[in-house]
């Protein structure tokens, strides 16, 4: 394998990082997964393919993919604790997001000035749960339990990445070291060596991606106790508390295993924008997200709204046809405009004054199957603010919370009577050079405490159908699930 | 300085973004989280009230803010700040037939009141309601200077300095809502 070697130290940055180009030869960005996971199977993968004009999915030339976290920083109900290699978690004094915008602050990496850079090069993935609003909002209050013990907030800290260039089929593996080390260049050159005996060492063994379920499927909430949910939602929207909500459900099963090969299967059946797999201590998930929360380059932040989804027309000119008919409906147009005003507003504070644009407005973004309204949205952060202050404005996203907001989370805890953790969340990463990329926790199952959760939502209004909502809501989870249970049947 | 109360709304930064392009020393308040004593400590030049879904009457410090500062400090109120000033005054909100979540439609302007000086009779604004205050309901202290199929849209009293728009200036949907925004942050108090 013939390697090329770049090594980049800045004045002022912590880290410096240094890149090795290995050609990827027969391997593929899941197989460059797989084969991290033997070295250790805390990772993130991020891989994106949106569809073009004609809403064919094309894959995005990077994939990266992160393993073997230098450091972790979680919150547990508000209680920070940081771990650092394969050491214990330890519970440090001091408020969470304060010392996580001080470890964002410090560690820093050069930009580069090369096209060929892929998007992340080393820095912070991982979540901030549905709930983590509660330690940006001080009035927020949730008063259901957390019986599945979720996080606030888990982000993993990597020095270590494999980019995937599926343009050239190149990997390159990528590590940092600090700058100030004297041995930098002879702990780059080890780190390189590693990565790079990764990819040319023994195949790892394909059963230990599988899935196995024990047990049958069953519905978070029943018929009755959604019809219930509905019921309690439409009075708190009748009394005016809010004026829109979210409301969710889903099936889970009892199963052991990984979660590796099920997100293959949603790779292969239904790529969208945001294909992720990521593994923690606590949880792991396979996820086919269409929905950002942000965008974040070179300090222009953007965000694209969906809403006002139908089916796609079965010939082009039906597929026209049904096109327009949507941007001419009042109801669609309508809710889509609050989700643009919503994201302006989310922008207002964080943006300089004046820069947020609506820069793409009733836009029709297909998918293979569906198509629906989208707008852009962007904005130029002010100097001082930094990608937590823009995951602190826009946490929860609207497209699983509603409006107002905060009132919104309370009553969706309340009614639900559960945290609901992973979905809903934001997952992302944040790159040493100040970049970020989240999306939010939807159409994608997760795993924790021996259970597979797979859940999704629907908004409710005044002249919501509780019947209809618990089929619609249930039918979303269940094309999800089916890429699970696909992944059991391949191992059995 | 200018006070933006926000009442847990989805617009108060969009206030912020617009009232900025004219003056960015912006303070925004959440309704609960400020007092009229501490806003009489601040001295802002003007107070703009955002929207929010809760009843004008559970707005926090807004409806006394109104009672105390009118006259002496300019105040904008938008969607439930439109309907806090009416209700300072005893005017009624009611529910409306059908809602309006996101809606563009189009309004008549008074353009003889300072707040829409320079504008054309007519403009295309962003509705986001679910009450609505009916001209019977409208005070005598406060008069409409704005108008959506017949049903006042706006009011204002220029001797208080105090108006109000049911639509909201700030949403992409609406025109001259950068004009709109100047035209009040040049409303000042008389020299005494």
């Amino acid at each position: 394998m013939e390697a090329k070697e770049t090594r980049t130290a800045e004045n002022g940055f912590k880290y410096a990082v240094a890149e090795r180009r290995v050609p990827a030869g027969g391997l593929t960005p899941l197989a460059v997964l797989k084969r991290a996971m033997t070295a250790d199977d805390r990772v993130f993968v991020l891989e994106k393919c949106p569809t073009d004009a004609d809403g064919k999915s094309v894959w995005n030339r990077w994939s990266v993919i992160c393993y073997a976290p230098r450091r972790e920083i979680v919150s547990e109900g508000g209680q920070l604790r940081v771990r650092t290699g394969n050491g214990e978690f330890v519970c440090v004094n001091e408020d969470p997001v304060r010392y996580l915008r001080r470890e964002l602050a410090e560690n820093t990496q050069p930009k580069s000035a090369d096209p060929e850079t892929p998007p992340f090069r080393g820095g912070y993935a991982g979540y901030f749960s549905y709930e983590y609003i509660s330690l940006i909002e001080p009035t927020c209050t949730f008063v259901a339990e957390n019986s599945e013990n979720y996080r606030d907030f888990h982000l993993m800290f990597f020095d270590k990445v494999f980019a995937f260039d599926r343009e050239k089929n190149m990997v390159h593996c990528i590590c940092n070291v600090p700058a100030a080390d004297e041995n930098a260049a002879v702990r780059a050159e080890a780190d390189l060596n590693t990565m790079q005996a990764l990819l040319t060492g023994p195949e790892p063994q394909e059963e230990n991606f599988r899935i196995r379920l024990k047990g049958e499927t069953e519905p978070l909430y029943d018929r009755d106790a959604h019809a219930r949910m509905v019921a309690a939602a439409k009075e708190y929207i009748q009394r005016g508390d809010v004026a829109q909500i979210v409301l969710s459900n889903g099936k889970t099963v009892c199963a052991e295993g990984n979660l590796v090969d099920t997100y293959a299967r949603l790779c292969a059946t239904d790529p969208t924008r945001h294909m992720c797999y990521f593994k923690t201590d606590d949880v792991q998930a396979a996820m086919a997200s269409p929905e950002p929360i942000a965008y974040l380059r070179n300090g222009i932040v953007m965000t694209e709204r969906l809403a006002g989804t139908v089916a796609r027309g079965k010939t082009p000119e039906e597929d026209a046809a049904k096109a327009e008919a949507l941007r001419c409906d009042p109801k669609s147009v309508d809710e889509h405009n609050m989700l643009v005003d919503d994201s302006r507003n989310e922008f207002g504070f964080v943006s300089e004054i004046g820069s947020v644009e609506v820069s793409g407005y009733l836009n029709i973004v297909r998918t293979s199957r569906v198509m629906s309204l989208g707008s852009t949205i962007t904005g130029k952060l002010k100097p001082e603010m930094t990608a937590l202050d823009v995951i602190d404005a826009i946490v929860p996203s609207g497209a699983v919370s509603g409006a107002p907001k905060i009132r919104a989370c309370e009553v969706i805890n309340e009614i639900e009577g559960d945290r609901r953790g992973l979905y809903g969340s934001a997952v992302g990463m944040i790159g040493m050079d100040g970049d970020a990329d989240f999306f939010v926790f939807i159409r994608s199952a997760f795993m924790k405490n021996g259970k597979v959760i797979v859940r999704a939502g629907g908004g409710i209004t005044i002249d919501s159908d509780a019947d209809e909502e618990y089929n619609e809501v249930l039918f979303k989870a269940d094309a999800v699930l089916k890429a699970v249970e696909h992944s059991r049947e391949a191992a059995e | 300085m200018i006070l933006i109360i926000d009442n847990y709304d989805g617009c108060a930064n969009n206030l912020y973004q617009l009232a900025g392009l004219t003056d960015p020393d912006i303070r925004i308040a959440r309704n609960d989280r400020i007092g009229v004593d501490e806003i009489e400590r601040m001295a802002p030049s003007h107070i703009i009230i955002s929207g929010g879904s809760c009843k004008p009457e559970n707005a926090g410090v807004g409806p006394e803010a109104i009672r105390r500062f009118c006259g002496k400090i300019p105040v904008l109120g938008v969607c439930l700040g439109y309907r806090m000033i009416c209700a300072a005054f005893g005017g009624q909100s009611e529910p409306m037939e059908t809602i309006a979540q996101g809606k563009r439609q189009t309004v008549s302007l008074d353009t003889a009141s300072p707040l829409f000086r320079g504008l054309p009779e007519t403009i295309s604004a962003g509705f986001y309601h679910s009450e609505t205050v009916s001209e019977k309901n409208i005070p005598q202290q406060l008069k409409p200077i704005a108008w959506c199929d017949g049903v006042p849209a706006g009011v204002g009293n220029d001797a208080l300095m105090l108006y109000g728009t049911e639509f909201h200036p700030e949403s992409f949907l609406s025109e001259y809502g950068k004009e709109i925004m100047a035209n009040f942050l040049k409303i000042v108090p008389p020299k005494v």
